[in-house]
């Protein structure tokens, strides 16, 4: 007896019958839910398993980037969601950063008013649900789009109205492929350039042509290829006929909808991120940079921003992923991201909620988990290169 | 001595309703809902006519007076039933896990329905025909006139699959967009994101009047589609079915045979009809069959009325819809509506 | 305005052309995106009257609003019985600001005596029993069900964060494990799928028959979800403590739970309560999604007030109102927790 009540005071002991205890807990609790589960199930009538990922779908997306149609399975409309919702993502973070730093800086401008102004849209965008935003732009495009008959012409091959952006397809997209795979290489060639010139400017000082360089690898031959693609391939280009523009490819206005709410939105919560990280960098760096001579552009550029970056990673990393769980709000307006199409249209036909509900986060997840990972990448990089 | 017969008579009644009631199969649904006091019913999110909550929170429509009827029937009382607003995404899980009793919900009675989702039709409360709302400046006439439109319609609903369908066949090219909600989708139509909108003609009769002006739209009268809609159970708990079928069966029957909410009493009093007498319990024990009182329709018709009172109340020409009786009509009058004898 | 003020903004607006230039775009911007909001929100709208008639054409109609203001507060409760929502409102107003303003000797005895005894209050006060008319879940709606959301699952959130932040921080590897997947497989799911998770797979993975409220649901998947929040806040403050403290404590001979309770924790908590207000922020924006599971909060009651006939077309109406509401509760909390922040930097100085 006390022998036991010896070993029950011994921290060690104590510690793993702790932890037991906690374990098993959460394996009964587990236990008691799928067996719940199981047999709610059975006794409901509801099919289990994943044998529904094979059927035919039938479901019509209207937005589609994968080869996805109609008679595609249950399982490739649950990729064409996938797809659509990186696509949002991506772009929605690309842009609500470019978006979010003009904010910050303009946030901390000399300019009285320019400094109010940024102020007033980051307390204004910060304070408002998401879910407004998203309605608000959504009926604001659609009201300020014309109707299909009365469409802007951009250049007679591509249209805007209220149906969306049509623009021509390519009738040979392999032709693009190779475009694509040029660009990529001559961008990677661009990497390359500019590392060895870093690495020579460090080593004896001296400048290289970076930039005549830059221009041809970045813009020149990744011109040139799409130009030699677009006239290898004959064109899909839409044409009015009825109620809308018949061929091409259609942005939908959703996606534009969507796209805005993110980038506005997320763009007040960076600025403030970048307020804090450029504020974060002693004053001394600025006045012994400006005492060197630099202008005020390559001040920000060159010495503030890089050591303000390494403040603003950790926090820009947290706002990333909350855009790629926001673009689930797509799921307000009728953009068929994967909670739409996957956990609406196809949770309703197949009636199979936790198969379907499992593999929606488990895509959010794994998503979230490389965004993660790259950006943990990044900061560890340019931790590096600041030394 | 009358006191002791009385007594008697009442004992044997007891034991006699003790007896039928040991016979009766087991209905949880039916114990819950005598315990809880209320029959809790599914229902459209808010589509006038079938099922919409005013602003005091006071539900009315064809779907909600069919489950007034069944809470008449089940507990005497019309007003013992409390809705819940489903949407299309949450209506089948919601009926599943045994939220509610029934969904009475305009939902359209398909194959897959009713053999993967566990789901059961007790009969067919309303005909609907799918069908399209369009702007008059459109001068589409008919479905076909609407090649190369976009259509908004509610995911996860017959109607997208159903056009989806239709348009295909007949190698039309339409853009269909998918909302979860049908207020999501009608408000886009009318902001003008789609050429036309697609539902039921009932459903959009009752839709249409949230538009911002309505007259500058109409409903296209050839449908592309049979869609009967009725109240749903799920699988198990025979004799709750058997009720919900049969408080429906009874409502059309009671038009039949002519028995008003007006003439109710007088008709339960004097009748030499049987299968009326028998409807309304003066004749028989169908109630008690069933674990009900016998007089359970004699209260849904009381309180609610038959089918045709409730129908041109809620959509007919008594209500702001103005519908047709068309196929909603009675078999012996050139419709669809029909039911079993009360026999 | 003195003449030096004047001089000021002269300097400040136009001091050099650069300046000048933008000053003029920018006014020339405000005045283009300002001038129509005005007009159509004050000098062409209608305020008097009870119906869509009496409204005029082109400005807002806040008739609307007026007509259909209780409804915004408290969606469908029953109108006799609204007190009991006001009285809650004003008990927890009152609790809080007993807590804020009390003493720091008697602040902890009065936040715990509010938690013990304020929920369990505001439960009976909304849903009744006990002598009152019993009003349920399905009548809430309106403002008072996004704060009601709001507080309750801010009640399962904060225990919860602060366990989960110490059991992040626990020497115990199988604690820490545990907490870890908790905190980022809640952090790395959208919180719209956590709700449909919540109201679909809760009445499944139950016993048959244990029904649970559907507003209990959210209210429960709301909670889990800025737990994992929270208890990143606390971590912030419980990193920020040196490890001397704990050290200490543990030199003294407190237990573990003694040192965590007494010693750790209210420093900890009053550094990470900033970032805790920014979280209840996030929580009480988010309420927003309840609606689709068809729970009628603020932004819920304004879509369902649309598609009532005798007033279609009110959208903006409707939106500007509500988003008015959502973003003076929001930016008063965010102004509290900065200016919290500042007084803790102020006390660390």
């Amino acid at each position: 007896m006390t022998k036991a009540l010896a070993l029950l005071n011994d921290k060690r002991v104590r510690d793993v019958v702790y932890q037991a205890a906690l374990l098993l807990g959460l394996v009964a609790l587990t236990v008691f839910f799928v067996r719940n589960a199981s047999e709610n199930m059975v006794k409901a009538g509801i099919a289990s398993g994943f044998d529904f990922l094979w059927r035919n779908s039938g479901i019509d997306v209207p937005f589609v980037l994968t080869g996805y149609t109609r008679s595609s399975t249950v399982l490739d409309l649950f990729w064409a969601g996938v797809a659509n919702t990186m696509l949002v993502t991506v772009v929605a973070m690309v842009l609500a950063t470019a978006l979010g730093f003009l904010v910050g800086i303009a946030r901390l401008s000399s300019h009285w008013l320019l400094s109010t102004v940024a102020g007033a849209y980051i307390e204004f965008v910060r304070n408002i649900p998401l879910l407004f935003f998203v309605l608000f732009w959504y009926f604001g495009v659609i009201a300020a789009l014309p109707a299909p008959r009365d469409s802007v012409s951009m250049f007679g091959v591509a249209f805007l109205n209220n149906r969306g952006l049509t623009i021509p397809l390519p009738e040979a997209p392999a032709v693009f492929r190779w475009a694509v795979a040029a660009i990529l290489l001559s961008w990677i060639a661009q990497a390359l350039v500019a590392a060895w010139a870093r690495r020579r400017k460090e080593r004896t000082g001296q400048d290289a042509p970076v930039l005549a360089i830059g221009v041809v690898l970045v813009l020149v031959l990744p011109a040139l290829a799409v130009t030699w693609a677009s006239l290898a391939t004959g064109w899909d280009v839409p044409v009015l006929r009825g109620f809308n523009y018949r061929g091409g490819f259609v942005v939908i206005p959703e996606f534009v909808a969507l796209l805005a709410a993110l980038v506005t939105y997320t763009a007040g919560f960076i600025a403030e991120i970048v307020r804090g990280g450029i504020q974060a960098v002693p004053r001394g760096q600025t006045e012994a940079a400006a005492a060197l001579g630099l202008r005020p552009g390559r001040i920000l550029r060159l010495v503030t921003i890089p050591q303000a970056l390494r403040v603003m990673i950790p926090p820009l990393t947290n706002q990333y992923l909350n855009v790629l769980k926001n673009s689930s709000f797509g799921a307000a307006i009728a953009y068929p991201d994967v909670v739409s199409l996957f956990m609406g249209s196809a949770l309703n036909n197949t009636g199979q909620a936790i198969e379907i509900i499992a593999m929606t986060l488990a895509v959010y997840l794994v998503i979230g988990l490389a965004v993660s990972a790259f950006m943990n990448w990044y900061n560890a990089r340019i931790a590096l290169v600041t030394r | 001595m009358m006191k002791t017969v009385l007594a008697a008579t009442a004992a044997l009644a007891a034991s006699a309703s003790l007896a039928s009631a040991q016979q009766l199969a087991p209905s949880p649904t039916l114990d819950a809902i005598k315990a809880r006091g209320h029959v809790e019913c599914g229902v459209h999110l808010g589509l006038p006519g079938f099922s919409f909550a005013d602003d005091k929170g006071e539900w009315t429509g064809l779907d909600v007076d069919y489950c007034k009827a069944l809470a008449a029937a089940v507990l005497g009382d019309a007003k013992k039933v409390k809705f819940t607003p489903t949407s299309v995404q949450q209506r089948w899980p919601i009926l599943q896990s045994g939220q509610v009793d029934l969904l009475s919900r305009n939902s359209t009675i398909t194959f897959s329905r009713n053999a993967s989702l566990g789901l059961n039709f007790q009969g067919i409360n309303f005909y609907e025909g799918q069908t399209f709302i369009v702007r008059k400046a459109t001068n589409a006439k008919t479905a076909a006139d609407l090649d190369g439109a976009s259509v908004c319609v509610a995911a996860g609903s017959t109607e997208e699959k159903n056009a989806s369908d239709w348009f295909l066949e007949r190698n039309l090219k339409v853009t269909i967009t998918n909302f979860q909600k049908n207020d999501d989708a009608i408000a886009a139509y009318d902001a003008g994101r789609c050429d036309a909108y697609t539902a039921g003609v009932g459903a959009l009769a009752g839709q249409r009047v949230k538009l911002k002006v309505p007259g500058d739209h109409i409903i296209l009268t050839q449908p592309i589609s049979n869609d009967p809609q009725g109240p749903v159970t799920r699988w198990g708990d025979e004799r709750w079915q058997l009720i919900v079928r049969w408080v429906l069966n009874g409502t059309i029957a009671a038009e039949m045979l002519g028995v008003t909410s007006a003439n109710v009493d007088q008709m339960k009093a004097s009748s030499k009809n049987s299968e009326v007498r028998r409807l309304l319990g003066a004749e028989g024990n169908f109630g008690a069959m069933m674990g009900l009182s016998n007089d359970w329709m004699y209260n849904a018709i009381k309180q609610v009325g038959n089918y045709g009172e409730s129908f041109e109340r809620t959509v007919g020409m008594g209500s702001t819809l103005k519908l047709e009786r068309g196929q909603n009509q009675l078999w012996t009058k050139g419709g669809l509506l029909f039911t079993p004898p009360f026999q | 305005m003195s003449a030096a003020s004047a001089s000021l903004w002269r300097q400040r607006l136009f001091g050099s052309p650069a300046t000048g230039v933008v000053t003029l775009l920018l006014a020339a911007g405000i005045a283009w995106l300002a001038i129509p909001i005005i007009r159509w929100a004050l000098i062409d709208a209608s305020w008097s009257g009870t119906t869509r008639a009496d409204c005029a054409a082109g400005g807002a109609c806040w008739v609307f609003v007026k007509a259909r203001f209780g409804q915004f507060m408290y969606g469908l409760y029953p109108q006799d019985q609204r007190w009991r929502a006001d009285l809650a409102g004003i008990l927890f107003a009152l609790a809080t600001a007993a807590i804020v303003f009390a003493p720091p000797r008697l602040r902890l005895k009065a936040a715990i005596a509010a938690l013990v005894v304020l929920p369990a209050l505001g439960i009976w006060l909304l849903a009744g029993g006990f002598g009152l008319r019993p009003v349920e879940t399905r009548e809430w709606g309106g403002l008072m069900l996004t704060l009601f959301i709001s507080v309750y699952a801010s009640l399962i959130a904060i225990p919860l964060g602060i366990l989960l932040a110490l059991g992040r921080q626990s020497q115990l590897k199988v604690v820490r494990l545990v907490s870890v997947l908790f905190i980022e497989f809640w952090r790395g799911v959208p919180i719209i799928a956590v709700i449909f998770l919540a109201s679909l797979l809760l009445p499944l993975i139950l016993p048959g028959g244990v029904g649970i409220d559907r507003l209990a649901r959210a209210v429960i998947g709301l909670g889990l979800v800025i737990a994992a929040y929270m208890a990143e806040a606390v971590r912030g403050g419980l990193q920020a403590l040196p490890p001397g403290q704990r050290e200490a404590a543990t030199a003294l001979g407190l237990t573990y739970w003694k040192a965590t309770g007494l010693i750790i924790l209210p420093q900890a908590l009053r550094i990470s309560l900033p970032a805790m207000t920014n979280e209840f922020i996030a929580l009480v924006k988010n309420t927003t999604l309840v609606l689709v599971v068809s729970i009628l909060d603020l932004l819920g009651i304004a879509q369902a007030s649309l598609a009532d006939p005798a007033w279609v077309g009110m959208n903006m109406e409707a939106y500007v109102f509500s988003g008015s509401i959502y973003w003076l509760i929001c930016f008063a909390l965010s102004r509290w927790s900065r200016h919290l922040e500042m007084l803790g930097r102020r006390q660390h100085r």
